[in-house]
């Protein structure tokens, strides 16, 4: 018991924060520098969403996972246990009862959040999001999504076993970016695609989404004929498969969920500042339709749609060589969206209110 | 407002009088550029400084080479205007070397296809893989471009330089205008004439009849040159369609969108031209108010910003504000043979401070937002909170070190502020994400007023260290700065999360750990961090005093640094050139702690 109060009292302690802040600080500017040289979504994993990071490749240190949960931990026991709630007080035990949000806000993001976006041109519908990074192996049969493995699970040498399909798969290559070469030697073990090219691993880029995903597979429980080496990339053709007497499609892409409901852009509009080709402005006008319910709303910069725990937001357009103009919209789903808002509210308040009430005198 | 306006321009001293044409009202004439309406005097400022790398090359205000290039392009071509530092660029063109570096259109032009080709290839790739000679090289043409553009932008007014076929029946000085009206007619002759056999043996055409082909040709080589010179952009669209538009004279002519109005501006516009030419003032002063008759009745209010703007050019007002402050910190630095001079010294920091606040509001009013969008503004924002901060304090306590402090802090951020903006032009347009005026004026000006008020609590932090062993009231003076630090924790923290919020409203998430994001979220655990260990007694005094002077250093990372790195969700403010003076400013800041603690360690063992 002892031993358990001693160590409460260290973690709701100063000490602990007099090194937590400091430590995090330190990390965040690691991983602030190296966004440059990693891009955003590597060095956030690495540094950020990790537990540990290893530093010049041996050296283990705690990442934004440990330092960020030892500090709730620290706060939340410093407010539990060692809060004096008094009126003087009440503006920083507010402001730590906000920080405390915003972390809790933060830990229920990185476990639930999901985002991702939707495309449409001007008629089209849908109702399938697409992950911003996760790439997905899909096994399709028709219309039917028979299973997927998301591309953690890819890895070099893995044997796959699927039992409906009845299909064993050796990933030979993964690469989280490849680059598509001609296959100039001829491989009589080579399928399909793979005859005339092959997968390499190529350089990431600093822009996840501009990697192109692929995997090198080899077949090994079907016929002579099908048995061998396949390549799959990210929105490439999907490779073809007789198993049994079931046309099975191999597919590779990025992460799709589909929403409860369906989006269908009526209007794209994109206003720039006179004489020039900058974008002022630009919303999309679109209907939402969920089961007999059907109504327009307007999806514009700094003006979201949010649906039944959805949140689409406009976040960029393109322009296809043939002219037609496409909207990019963002789409999110966080259980824990409204506690920022509320840690804001109460940090600010908590500030405000011990500014004002000087609660405590400074002692030299 | 409009008319004391005007009547306050017509008032000041005719800066932009070198000549003896009367510049005043014509540079106040609207013109569409960079997606917003500016005056005359704006758009040549920053053409010139595009073209000559400064707006100011030689006596002659940007606004009568404005003219010039405009109205006498013959002339113009002959003038130095651009500015060639690199030797291997002059050995290419063939230039000789001059002191001041500067050479005309014309010295360029017998090298100029050649180089063009090598040009082209350079613009295919991305700008930093160019080496120091590339990059230079493709500026230069970029700007010969723009000139070029300018040099043509009225070539339908002027007169033409060669001569008529008697059929045009164009006696004296004649301009595309009236030559479009016959080319039709000649254009027929001239196929008429042009039989194979002829175009077999051109030597047989007599002189009259190859006057009439070099015509027709010259007039079509005219017309390619103002294909898509859309630079000038001075005639507003006359309909509903187009409402917000604005043409250069080419575009309009060649989009055939011209109306009885812009036939009338153009008409004013010509005898602009031609008073120019002939240097008559008074039938240039005569165009140039009935032109700015003209778009006043079509631009409306919008007019009065026009004339801010060219005014707040004028008074110089952020050089006023300087001079307050040095007049400010030369009364502080006298106080003590003059006892009023402390009091005089912070009425001279406030008349800083309301000709700065001035220069906010203005613009504020002239770009219709708040008036935090950009860097540069962010920086002379973050200077006045800091000099208000300081000047608040001040005239509560007597402290004449935070005075000072406050003071030359102030001038140094509006002396840092002309390298802040990316281009010559300071008033941009802002993208689609920030053109939010509810947003700006919550997250933006909450997190910059932070910035400031981390600056107030840096400088009294360097204060209170150099008089760490002297000070009369340790307690109060610990108590102002912990209330100091409370405040920018508060303004940088609910900044910061509101960030987040606006974050979350346009990118569907309330943190992403952006570098800009980080930066912020930096200084607010850094003032956490201190105002903790102070609390728990895990830092002593002096530690949190010269923790709080580093603040500054903290900021200036998170504000600038985040910047270099050119990456990340916030793609604006992004900055190069400024890594040597930020990588200086933290060194000699650092060192200036560590001597002032290492001093007052010393001096509290004694």
């Amino acid at each position: 018991m002892h031993k358990l109060t001693t160590i409460i009292n260290w973690l709701a302690g100063p000490r602990l924060l007099f090194a937590l802040l400091p430590a995090l600080m330190v990390l965040i500017a690691i991983g602030t520098v190296a966004q440059k040289y990693l891009g955003l979504y590597v060095a956030e994993k690495t540094f950020f969403s990790s537990f540990v990071f290893w530093a010049g490749g041996f050296l283990p240190l705690p990442g934004g996972y440990s330092l960020m949960s030892l500090l709730t931990l620290s706060l939340l026991l410093k407010f539990i246990l060692k809060s004096r709630w008094t009126r003087p007080r009440a503006g920083i035990n507010l402001a730590h009862f906000g920080v405390l949000v915003l972390l809790a806000g933060g830990i229920v993001s990185s476990l639930l959040a999901e985002d991702g976006s939707l495309t449409l041109a001007e008629g089209q519908s849908s109702t399938q999001v697409r992950d911003f990074h996760v790439r997905e192996l899909m096994l399709i049969q028709g219309n039917s999504l028979l299973a997927t493995l998301p591309q953690r699970e890819l890895r070099d040498g893995r044997v796959l076993e699927f039992t409906t399909p009845p299909l064993r798969l050796k990933i030979l290559q993964a690469c989280r970016n490849c680059t598509i070469r001609a296959q100039e030697s001829e491989d009589p073990a080579r399928r399909s695609m793979a005859k005339g090219m092959q997968l390499a691993p190529a350089r990431l880029e600093l822009n996840d989404e501009a990697n192109t995903g692929g995997i090198t597979f080899e077949v090994q429980n079907l016929d002579a004929d099908q048995n061998g080496t396949y390549i799959l990339f990210e929105d490439g053709p999907t490779t073809k498969l007789m198993i049994g007497k079931q046309l099975i499609e191999l597919a590779y892409s990025k992460q799709q969920r589909r929403l409860p409901f369906t989006v269908t852009l009526t209007d794209f509009v994109k206003t720039n500042y006179p004489g020039t080709d900058t974008a002022k402005d630009y919303y999309s006008d679109v209907v939402i339709s969920d089961g007999a319910l059907t109504w327009p709303a307007r999806i514009g910069m700094n003006a979201p749609l949010r649906y039944r725990g959805y949140t689409l937001y406009q976040s960029a357009f393109l322009t296809t060589p043939q002219g037609e103009e496409l909207t990019v919209l963002a789409v999110s789903r966080d259980a824990g969206q409204f506690l920022p808002y509320l840690g804001t509210i109460l940090l600010a308040l908590g500030l405000i209110l011990h500014l004002f009430l000087r609660s405590r005198e400074v002692q030299p | 407002m409009r008319v004391w306006l005007f009547a306050l321009l017509l008032l000041l001293p005719i800066c932009a009088q070198s000549q003896e044409l009367d510049y005043q009202i014509f540079r106040t004439l609207p013109v569409l550029e960079d997606g917003r309406l500016k005056p005359l005097d704006s758009f040549a400022v920053h053409m010139r400084t595009r073209i000559s790398g400064s707006a100011t090359l030689d006596d002659r205000p940007a606004i009568a080479w404005l003219a010039q290039t405009l109205f006498d392009p013959a002339q113009a071509a002959q003038e130095r205007v651009f500015y060639i530092r690199n030797a291997h660029i002059r050995a290419q063109f063939e230039l000789p070397s001059r002191t001041n570096h500067l050479y005309s259109l014309t010295e360029l032009a017998p090298r100029l296809e050649e180089s063009a080709k090598s040009v082209t290839a350079l613009l295919t790739r991305e700008l930093a893989s160019l080496t120091a000679d590339e990059q230079d090289l493709r500026d230069l043409h970029t700007a010969i471009l723009i000139y070029n553009q300018l040099l043509q932008s009225f070539s339908l007014l002027l007169p033409l330089p060669f001569a008529a076929p008697p059929e045009a029946k164009l006696n004296g000085a004649y301009t595309y205008l009236d030559a479009q009206k016959v080319e039709p007619k000649l254009m027929q002759n001239l196929q008429k004439l042009l039989t194979p056999k002829v175009l077999a043996h051109p030597e047989t055409l007599t002189p009259a009849q190859q006057q009439l082909a070099a015509f027709v040709h010259d007039l079509q080589k005219l017309r390619e040159g103002g294909t898509n010179n859309q630079l000038l952009r001075i005639l507003p669209a006359s309909w509903a369609e187009q409402k917000g538009e604005w043409f250069a004279p080419w575009q309009l002519l060649l989009s055939g969108q011209g109306s009885p109005t812009t036939q009338r501006l153009l008409e004013l516009w010509q005898q602009l031209a031609q008073a120019y030419r002939s240097g008559d003032a008074t039938r240039w002063l005569q165009a140039s108010q009935e032109l700015h008759e003209q778009m006043q009745k079509l631009v409306g209010t919008a007019d009065e910003r026009l004339l801010l703007e060219v005014l707040l050019r004028d008074l110089h007002v952020l050089d006023v504000t300087a001079l307050f402050l040095v007049l400010a910190m030369g009364l502080i630095a006298s106080h003590r043979r003059w006892p009023r001079a402390y009091s005089a010294s912070l009425i001279a920091a406030a008349l800083s401070a309301a000709s700065l606040s001035t220069v906010l509001l203005v613009r504020s009013y002239i770009l219709a937002r708040p008036p935090v969008g950009t860097l540069h503004e962010s920086v002379l924002f973050v200077a006045l909170i800091l000099l208000l901060g300081t000047l608040l304090i001040t005239v509560r306590r007597r402290m004449p070190g935070l005075a000072l402090a406050g003071q030359v802090g102030t001038l140094a951020l509006l002396l840092v502020a002309p390298f802040v903006h990316s281009d010559s032009e300071n008033m941009t347009m802002l993208s689609a994400v920030l053109n939010t005026n509810f947003w700006l004026t919550v997250h933006v000006l909450c997190i910059t007023a932070g910035y400031g008020a981390c600056a107030a609590t840096a400088a009294l932090a360097h204060v209170h260290l150099i008089t760490f062993k002297t000070a009369s009231d340790p307690h109060g003076r610990l108590a102002l700065l912990h209330r100091c630090s409370l405040m920018a924790l508060l303004l940088t923290a609910v900044g910061t999360l509101l960030g987040g919020v606006w974050a979350d409203q346009s990118w569907g998430r309330f943190w992403g750990w952006d570098p800009k994001e980080n930066g912020a979220l930096i200084i607010v655990l850094w003032l956490m961090w201190l105002q903790h260990a102070r609390l728990a007694g895990q830092v002593s005094e002096l530690a949190f005093t010269a923790g709080m002077a580093a603040l500054g250093v903290v900021v200036a990372q998170a504000w600038f640094g985040v910047n270099l790195l050119g990456t990340g969700l916030h793609s604006y403010g992004f900055i190069q050139g400024i890594a040597l003076g930020l990588f200086s400013y933290t060194l000699l800041n650092l060192m200036l702690i560590a001597g002032l603690w290492w001093r007052a360690k010393r001096g509290s063992h004694a």
